[in-house]
Parts: C-alpha cells; structure tokens; sequence
C-alpha cells in the first residue's frame, strides 16, 4: 500500500464501532485496490484521545474516534453535541452531523487546529444512569455521587439532574463502585455491559440523557496528501461504516438490556420530562443558548 | 525494531545509564519513522507521566525512606532476630526474615538488600560467613521483600498491563512467604554442611518473642492495614501510596516520636533522587512503547509463540524463561514496561489469570536483578561488601535454584497464587 | 553550601513530593465524605511530571542514574574515559533535540486544556524541553569535568561497586 490510516479507539474488539471500523478498512482496501491500507489500535493503544488528536495535529497519519468534547477547545460549536436531550433517537443526530451547518464546522476545525472530521455519524447509544436504588427524578439523585467524564458539559449535565458529578477514569469505575467510593455512573449500554457494570449496580434507568454521537477525526494534512478520488473514496465509506456501526449499536443495546435483565438488573423506562425541564438551563450556562435554537429549528423541518 | 534493540544493547553495554540507553533507542524510532513525526516523541515522554496508577510510585518510595526514619527498621531487625537467631546458620536466617518483614513496608527490592548490606553485612563477615554467600544471602533474599505488598514491580505490572494492584498485592502474600521458606531452608542445608553456627543454643522464649513483636507492632500492623484500606473502600489502588506516606509520618510522629523534622526533610530528598532514577527510564521508555505498539510486535510475538504451543502453563514457562534470560541482562523495570504489554494478552488470551502471571513475571524479572552480569540488587550489595561477582554468583546459585524451583511450582498452581485475591478480592 | 539554583532545585522538588501526597490524600478523603474534589489529583499528576524532571536532574548531577558498569570497568582508564565523552556527547544531542522538539509541540497545541482544569496542557509537554534544558546544562558540567582530566561524566568514582578480579 502506498497510503496507510492508523485508527485509534478508546473501544474494545467487541463494540458495534470496532466492527464498524472493520468494515471500513475492508471497503477501503477494495475500493482504492489496496493503496490505502487503514490499521486499527481497539483500548487506545497509541494514546488518549487528546494525543492521537495532538499526533494528527502534528502531520501524522492517524485518525481517533471521538466526541465533540473533544473538539470544542478548537471550535466550540461541537460541545453542543454533548448537550442534555439535544436529539431523540439517532435519525436527528445524523441529520445534525450530516448539514451544511456541521460542514461549516469541519472547515473552521480545519483553520483552528489542521484536523478534519471524516464523518461524524458514529452512534454509541443513549447515556443512561446506573445506580444501585430506583429512580424516577431528579430528587432521587439527591447526594448520589455519580461518575461522569469531566468535561463542563457532562458535568453541568448531571449536577443538573440532580446527582454529584464525580469524574474518574473509566477503567476505576467498576472497583470504584464495588467499593461504594462512588454511588452510580452514567453510560451508554455497550459500554456500560463491556465493563460488567450490571455486575456491580442493580437499576438501569433509561434516560437518554445525552445521545452519544462521535465522529472519526485525523490530520487534514495528511487528508489533502492523498489523491482526489481516494480522499473521496475514504470519506464516503467512512460515513457509510459509520451508519452501519450505528445500527449495529442499536441491534446490540436491546440484546445487550435484555441481557442485563436477565443478570437481575432493573431496567426501567421512565418519563424523562422532570430530567429534560431540569437540564434545559445548561444550554445557557455553557453559551449555547442561540446554537440550540438553529438545531431546534433545522430538526423541526 | 531491529534497529531500536540493537542501539539500546549496544549504548547499555558501552556503560550509558539505561534511561538514556531506552530513551535514544526509543527516539531513533520517531527519527527514522516516515509518517510519525519526531515531536511525538516529546509527547510520548508526556504522556507517560500523566497516568493515574504511576503516581503509586513516588508513593511508595517516599514511604520506604520515611519508614526508615521512624525508627521500624530497627524494631524488625530485633523481631527478626527474636523469631530465627536459633536456627543453624542464625544471622543469614535472621537477613531473610527480615526481608520478609521489610517487605510489608518497603516496597523495592534494591533498597531491602542495600540496608541489610550495610546493617547485617560486616557482623555476618565477622562471624565467619563467606563474602559470598552473605552477598548472596541478602541480594536473593532481598526478592521476598519485592513480593509481599507493597510492591513496586507489581505496581508497574498492574500499570502496564492494566491488572488491578489491589489483587496484585493480595496475590504477593503467599508467594512471598513461599520464597521466605524456600530460602530458609537453603540456608539451613549449606549452614549445616558448612558449620555456620546458630546465634544461640535454644529457642527463645515465648516472652521474648511477644515483646520483640509488640514493639514492632505498627510495622507489622502497615501492609494489613493497606490492604484493608484498598479493600474497604476508602481508597483506590492509586491512592493508597499517598496514604502510606502519612500513615510512616504518623508512626514516626507519634506513636515512635523518633521522627524529626530534619529526617522528613531528609526523607523527602532522598525520595526526591530516587524517584528521578526510576521516572526517567519510565518516561523516556514511553517512546520505545509507542514504536512496540505502532510496529504491532505484540501481534508478532503472539503468532511465533502460539506457533510453538498452546498449551497455557507450556506458553508460560516458555515466556518465563525467555525472561529469565532477558533478566540476566536487561534491569528490572525496563523488562516490565517492554514486556508486560506484549505478554499479558497473549496469557489472558490462553485463559491465563494476569494477577497469576504477574507474580510469575515480577519475580523472576525482579530476580534479574540478583544475576550477573547486570543486576541492580546485586551491584549495591556487592559493592557494598566489596564482594567480587564470581564469588557473589558461586554462592547465590543454591539460591536461585530454589527460588527458580518455587516460581515453576507456583507456574503450575494459580490456586495457590490467586488464593487470597479470590477469597479477598 | 552548594550553589543557588542547586539549592533552589532541591526545594521545589521536595515541595512538590510533598504537595502531591497531601492533593492525592485529600482527594481520597474528600471524596469519602462525599464532595469530590475534581481538581486535587488533577493537580497532583501535573506536578508529578515537573517532580520526575527535577528528580532525574539531581540524580544525574549526582551521578545516580543506573547503568551497567559491568563491561566498561575491564577498560583501562583512558578508553573507558573516551567511551564516556563520546556518549556523554550523543545523549547531549539526543535532550537537545528533545528539547527542541518539545518547545515546538508545546506551541503547537497550545489549546490542549489539561484534563478537565480549563488549564493549558503545555503545562505538561512543557516540563519535557524545561527538563531536557536543565539535564543538558548538567550534563555540559560533567563534561566539561570530564574533559578538564577530572571525573568521569555518567560514573561516580566513589560509588559502592563490585571487585574486578
Ligand atoms: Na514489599
Ligand atoms: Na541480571
């Protein structure tokens, strides 16, 4: 191979977006007759997010899964898709990530910090809370310390919903709980089953606060050195593999429940209104308050 | 790869200290590399600090060196000698039982066989035991002080190849007092063959030892107490470092009051030395971790060594003794950062419990360290003794032999080794 | 009493121990009674990597760093002082490098927050060139010794080491 994309992701062997990335690499590798070769490193092997983002950065020929947290210290518009109840379901998501509006994004990304999105369509599932005691709002999250990445948006989100925000690493989540150092952790489901979460916390309550959309982002650079037809070629597989892995998400996270369920955990729907009205505020609070009104419309049309 | 091994043996061996040695060959990588540009190495020397679980290793060498301050070494050399100074071959058994009681408070071999070389060394001479054999006595000894928690081999073990430490830990204590036994009992065969005499005609008696014990009470109290703090909850794994340096300071303090503000100081400096020795040839190796994972040798190891066999133990004792052989040439920590990466998916892969091949690994890796041509435990004790290497090596092998006798058995028994993380943890 | 920036370097870096126990610690108990401090080990990790440089730097001013001896002590004294200039030159170009490079990284991603702080990461990458800076000065004074016909630059004379025979 002449060309060669080494993915990185935080996500294990067996997570819907690894198949995905899978996919990716086989289309690619038939369509450009094997000059670009992509070689993917599952459990973050080449680093956080932030430095394969700082190696993509640098001119180097990688490219991560990530959120747009991730991003928004280089534009600030892609925090808004962490945002509490911002979207339902994974239709909306991919209308948002697939406008004009987000291809506006993509270019200022590129003059900010010389990254660009591949496709951004890469669904992980709802975020849901897990705890150890029933919940139907926010009063039953009164003093429960919960784990929850600690970018302001997660944050602000959960003390919001009424619990305390407690950030720590992923991995000392599952001890973390069963030591009771915290109460309950928010996550979508194949993550959340990856760790045997239901091992260690007994009620799944189905919130669907934050819809979990990430994107597979690399060096423009490193993009533009490539010949026209491949970049065309890599773009649109990338956004195909993207839909594929999201509705494999989808498939795994009714087994995935179904399973937890029957491990003996809870899980419960819940009418998610006294959540969506007591999280509305955090829009304002991070500056995204006229943002949230041109989604709002774009999703109404 | 090639290239990086042959630049890191070839500036080792010309007498460069092994930080700069990994940290050049590392960076020959992103030198030579044509699409990984050469300031991420720079980032993977970052990087590397920035782990939570690291953090355990400042931890736990500042609590070594303020124990040392509060005056529990001499407490358990006076238990040591109370408990065994009996036995045939009485000082060199009192050196191995003291390493098994260091071993609850320190956490590094090296440090465990340095003390004892300069405290027990001169008398064992004086009494008639060879230069080699009490260099030998000392350094292997110094193994089981590496092995029962704290553990900083097991902490970077745990670091690398993400396996929880609190199991680690619990996993240590046996093993720990297998070797404790294994070298006794040596010491018992070549005291007894050599007429190395013991320190008094009988047993002590029963008052003696429960005073000798009382007094040592806070040192033998501290590994029980940290592990019961990892596993109640108050701390995580991380953090329980940070707790054992107040927890050294507060024996000092108040209930030793041999702690003065000038030995805390003192600590702290020495603490502060140590730390740049070890944190440098785990930062700069960051880079040749980067370059491992980028080539996918673990992929390629896996293949060439589940070409050989599949069957578990068989893997096993093959890495093990792959690692032996590295040993005898590579230092301890530098083994564990290479290595652990690559091995420990291939054994979990085979069905391999990590907390089981980690005991195995740090071992025998941390054993290294007592063989020449490099061994960082043998070095300090033979330099400190003065005793010439040949002399050193002839009278460790009965030594290595048993402690290589009781890593196979433990090879073939998870049972015994995950024993108490299982009932525990 | 050893010179200014000697003394200076050994009290920030025992400051920083210091420091780094009591955030980790407060951190454990804080989260105990149930109000997490986000920032406290946060801050602990960014100062443990500024810790590592000022340590390595002490240890190789005072020659602690670990090598292997082993082959170098059957030289005669003359080679054994070439083969050390020549290395002591080759790692001085290898933390040059590094040193430059680094300043470029820390440039260049300067808006990489740290962590969840809101504080910059080139706090972090930062402490690389700082640290390759100091241990190259360090290591131009060994040198300079070296070649002045006094010690040697990585060995220390007067260390405990095993007999050759
Ligand atoms: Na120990
Ligand atoms: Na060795």
């Amino acid at each position: 191979a002449s060309y060669e994309l080494n993915i990185n992701t935080a996500l294990t062997t067996d997570d819907p977006i690894y198949k995905g990335l899978e996919r990716l690499r086989d289309r690619v590798a038939e369509r450009t007759g094997g000059e670009l070769a992509i070689r993917i490193f599952p459990g973050s092997q080449l680093g956080k997010d932030e430095d394969v983002l700082e190696q993509a950065r640098a001119g180097a020929n990688v490219a991560v899964v990530v959120d747009g947290g991730r991003l928004a210290v280089f534009v600030p518009e892609f925090g808004v898709l962490g945002g509490p109840y911002l979207v339902s379901g994974f239709d909306q998501v991919r209308k948002i990530v697939t406008s004009p509006m987000f291809d506006a994004w993509n270019a200022k990304l590129k003059a900010a910090s010389g990254h660009t999105a591949l496709s951004f369509n890469w669904w992980q599932g709802d975020r849901n809370l897990l705890t150890n005691r029933a919940v139907t709002g926010p009063a039953d999250l009164a003093g429960v310390r919960m784990r929850t990445p600690g970018a302001p948006v997660w944050m602000e989100t959960i003390r919001a919903m009424g619990a305390t925000p407690t950030p720590m690493g992923w991995a000392e989540v599952y001890p973390a709980l069963q030591q009771q150092v915290i109460d309950a952790v928010e996550a979508q489901t194949p993550a959340a089953y990856g760790a045997r979460l239901y091992e260690v916390t007994s009620h799944l309550t189905k919130t669907a606060h934050i819809s979990l959309i990430t994107g597979l982002v690399t060096s423009a650079a490193w993009v533009d050195s490539l010949p026209a037809e491949m970049q065309t070629a890599l773009k649109e597989e990338s956004l195909a593999a993207g839909d594929y892995a999201s509705g494999l998400t989808g498939e795994s996270i009714v087994a995935l429940e179904a399973d937890m369920a029957s491990k003996g955990m809870t899980v419960t729907e819940i009418d998610v209104t006294p959540f969506r009205e007591a999280t509305a505020g955090v829009y304002e609070l991070l500056g995204y308050t006229e943002l949230k009104q041109t989604i709002d419309a774009m999703l109404a049309e | 790869m090639t290239l990086l091994a042959i630049i890191f043996f070839a500036l080792m061996f010309a007498g460069l200290p092994i930080a700069f040695a990994i940290g050049i060959a590392g960076f020959s990588f992103f030198v030579f590399s044509s699409s990984i540009p050469a300031s991420i190495g720079v980032q993977q020397i970052a990087t590397t600090s920035q782990s939570f679980p690291l953090l355990a290793v400042p931890f736990f060498v500042l609590a070594g060196h303020m124990m040392n301050r509060t005056g529990i070494t001499p407490r358990l050399i006076t238990c040591s000698n109370a408990l065994v100074s009996w036995m045939a071959g009485g000082l060199a058994q009192v050196c191995i039982v003291l390493s098994t009681l260091m071993g609850g408070v320190s956490g590094s071999a090296v440090a465990d066989a340095a003390m004892e070389a300069r405290i027990l060394g001169p008398e064992m001479m004086a009494k008639g035991y060879s230069r080699g054999f009490t260099g030998a006595v000392i350094a292997v000894g110094s193994l089981i002080t590496a092995t029962i928690p704290p553990s900083l081999g097991l902490i970077l073990y745990g670091f690398v190849g993400n396996v929880s430490i609190g199991r680690l830990f619990l996993a240590g204590i046996i093993p720990g007092f297998l070797m404790m036994a294994a070298m006794m009992l040596t010491v018992w065969l070549v005291a007894r063959k050599r007429g190395y005499r013991a320190e008094s005609a009988q047993p002590p008696s029963f008052r003696v030892v429960m005073r000798a014990v009382y007094d040592a009470k806070w040192a033998l109290l501290f590994p029980i107490i940290l592990l019961v703090a990892i596993r109640g909850g108050i701390f995580t794994a991380s953090e329980v470092g940070a707790f054992a340096v107040i927890y050294a300071v507060f024996v000092g303090v108040v209930l030793h009051r041999e702690l003065t503000f000038e030995g805390f100081r003192a600590a702290l400096a020495e603490a502060v030395e140590d730390i740049g020795v070890i944190m440098l040839i785990i930062l700069l190796s960051g880079m040749v971790g980067y370059a491992v994972i980028f080539e996918q040798a673990p992929q390629t190891v896996a293949a060439a060594l589940l070409g050989l066999s599949s069957e578990p133990v068989v893997v096993v004792l093959l890495i093990l003794f792959f690692l032996f052989i590295a040993g005898l040439f590579i230092e301890s920590t530098v083994l564990v950062l290479m290595l652990a990466p690559i091995f420990v998916p291939i054994v979990t892969r085979l069905g391999v419990d990590p907390v089981h091949f980690g005991i195995l690994m740090m071992s025998v890796v941390t054993l290294g360290g007592m063989t020449p041509p490099v061994g960082v435990a043998m070095y300090a004790v033979c330099g400190i003794l003065r005793c010439p290497v040949e002399e050193y090596f002839r009278e460790s092998l009965p030594f290595l032999l048993a402690i290589i006798l009781v890593i196979v058995g433990l090879a073939f028994l998870p049972g015994v080794v995950l024993f108490l993380p299982n009932l525990f943890g | 009493m050893p010179p200014i920036h000697v003394v200076l370097e050994e009290f920030v870096a025992k400051a920083l121990l210091a420091a780094i126990v009591v955030l980790v610690f407060l951190a454990a108990a804080a989260r105990t009674f149930g109000h997490p401090l986000i920032w406290s080990v946060d801050l602990a990790q960014l100062l443990f990597v500024w810790l590592c440089m000022l340590g390595a730097n002490k240890a190789l001013r005072r020659k602690s760093h670990i090598g292997v001896d082993f082959f170098v002590l059957r030289l005669p004294t003359a080679m054994r002082r070439i083969v050390e200039i020549v290395l002591g030159l080759l790692t001085l170009g290898f933390l040059g490098a590094l040193a430059y490079l680094g300043v470029r990284l820390t440039l260049l991603n300067a808006e990489r927050i740290y962590g969840d702080s809101g504080i910059s990461y080139a706090w972090v990458t930062g402490a690389v060139p700082v640290g390759c800076v100091l241990l190259a000065l360090t290591l131009i004074g060994h040198l300079v010794r070296c070649l002045r016909g006094g010690a040697l630059v990585f060995l220390r004379e007067d260390a405990p080491r095993p007999v050759v025979e």
